[in-house]
């Protein structure tokens, strides 16, 4: 399958691949995972007392898709507040990186974990 | 549910129940669509199956069905000999797999694996692990001295868990076929999944094997 130049750039240039730690209680982490591929995702916010999101890191075991996906959500987040966050749609990232049908799931992996790493930074506060 | 029995399309002789050939003329006949993989090798239904038993079985079946013992037969021969083989593969191919046995069942019970949804929730503690798992496979250093060692032991450690999720699908299977417990068949589905990402990681696992030959 021939891959679009955004998903190949997210792929071979991933951007923000890493760690946080997750105990610290500014930072909220989102797993998410297809069982029927066996990919796994993880992401990574870190949170500022004024609500902002000042860092994001990611770690997908997955297709060119799914590590696009997550690359570029990471680069989307970063500056923004928790709401506008949560406010990002699957569709816009298959739109942003011309996802064909068979890979729209790995755009709802990223969504859903984006908002599991919010989720779990308000279950810390 | 049972259609009226057809007699033999050849001999026109009984056929009272479906049967690969006619007992009279001894002519092969279409494959009996509402045959399961386990009628088709003429075994108990269940997830433990003898799998030396499968395998012979299916040379037999195999050898009784070939095209090639049909070449110079009608063409409605060779197509029916065609059809029962091809799903003879298919349900050998199913059957000799763990996982694919477990997705046969799970998916004859009516329990849908929705393939189409990613997030069908999985324990995040159990995704963390996996998680843990490939990343300390990505971390390995493929030019020291111990990775071959470092990888036999990861993939020792991960077929241990294979064994165990496979452990705990026999005995919910166990209680769905003895018991007609779909509650069972649900909760299979979850180790199913659990299966699948450690099958996953194997995979990862021996192509990395390969990149140290």
């Amino acid at each position: 399958m021939a891959y679009n130049d955004k998903v190949l750039d997210h792929y071979e240039n991933p951007r923000n691949v890493g760690s946080m730690d997750k105990a610290d209680s500014h930072v909220g982490t989102g797993m998410v995972g297809a069982p029927a591929c066996g990919d796994v995702m993880k992401l990574q916010i870190r949170v500022e007392d004024d609500g902002t999101i000042s860092d994001a890191k990611f770690k997908t075991f997955g297709c060119g898709s799914a590590i696009a996906s997550s690359s570029l959500v990471t680069e989307w987040i970063k500056g923004k507040s928790l709401d506008e966050a949560l406010s990002i749609k699957n569709s816009d990232i298959a739109e942003e990186l011309a996802l064909p049908p068979v890979k729209i799931h790995c755009s709802v992996l990223a969504e859903d974990a984006i908002k599991q790493a919010i989720s779990d930074y308000q279950k810390k506060q | 549910m049972n259609p009226a029995p057809q007699p033999c399309w050849s001999c026109r002789g009984p056929i009272p129940k479906p049967v690969p050939f006619c007992p009279t003329c001894q002519t092969i006949q279409p494959l009996d669509p509402n045959l399961d993989f386990f009628g088709l090798f003429m075994i108990k239904p269940g997830y433990q199956i003898d799998r030396g038993q499968v395998e012979s079985l299916y040379r037999q079946l195999q050898q009784q069905f070939h095209p090639d013992r049909f070449a110079t037969k009608s063409p409605k021969e060779r197509r029916y000999s065609l059809e029962h083989v091809t799903r003879l593969n298919e349900a050998y191919r199913t059957l000799k797999d763990p996982l694919t046995l477990a997705l046969y069942i799970l998916q004859q019970g009516g329990v849908t694996m929705d393939e189409g949804h990613p997030t069908t929730p999985t324990d995040p503690a159990f995704l963390m692990e996996a998680m843990e798992l490939r990343e300390g496979l990505e971390e390995l250093d493929l030019n020291t001295d111990g990775a071959s060692d470092a990888l036999d032991a990861m993939r020792k450690e991960v077929q241990g868990r294979c064994k165990r999720e496979i452990d705990g699908l026999s005995a919910l299977f166990d209680d769905y076929f003895s018991n007609n417990n779909q509650a069972a068949l649900e909760s299979a589905a979850a180790g199913v999944n659990r299966l699948r990402y450690h099958n996953r990681f194997l995979e990862e696992l021996d192509q990395r094997e390969e990149s140290l030959f």
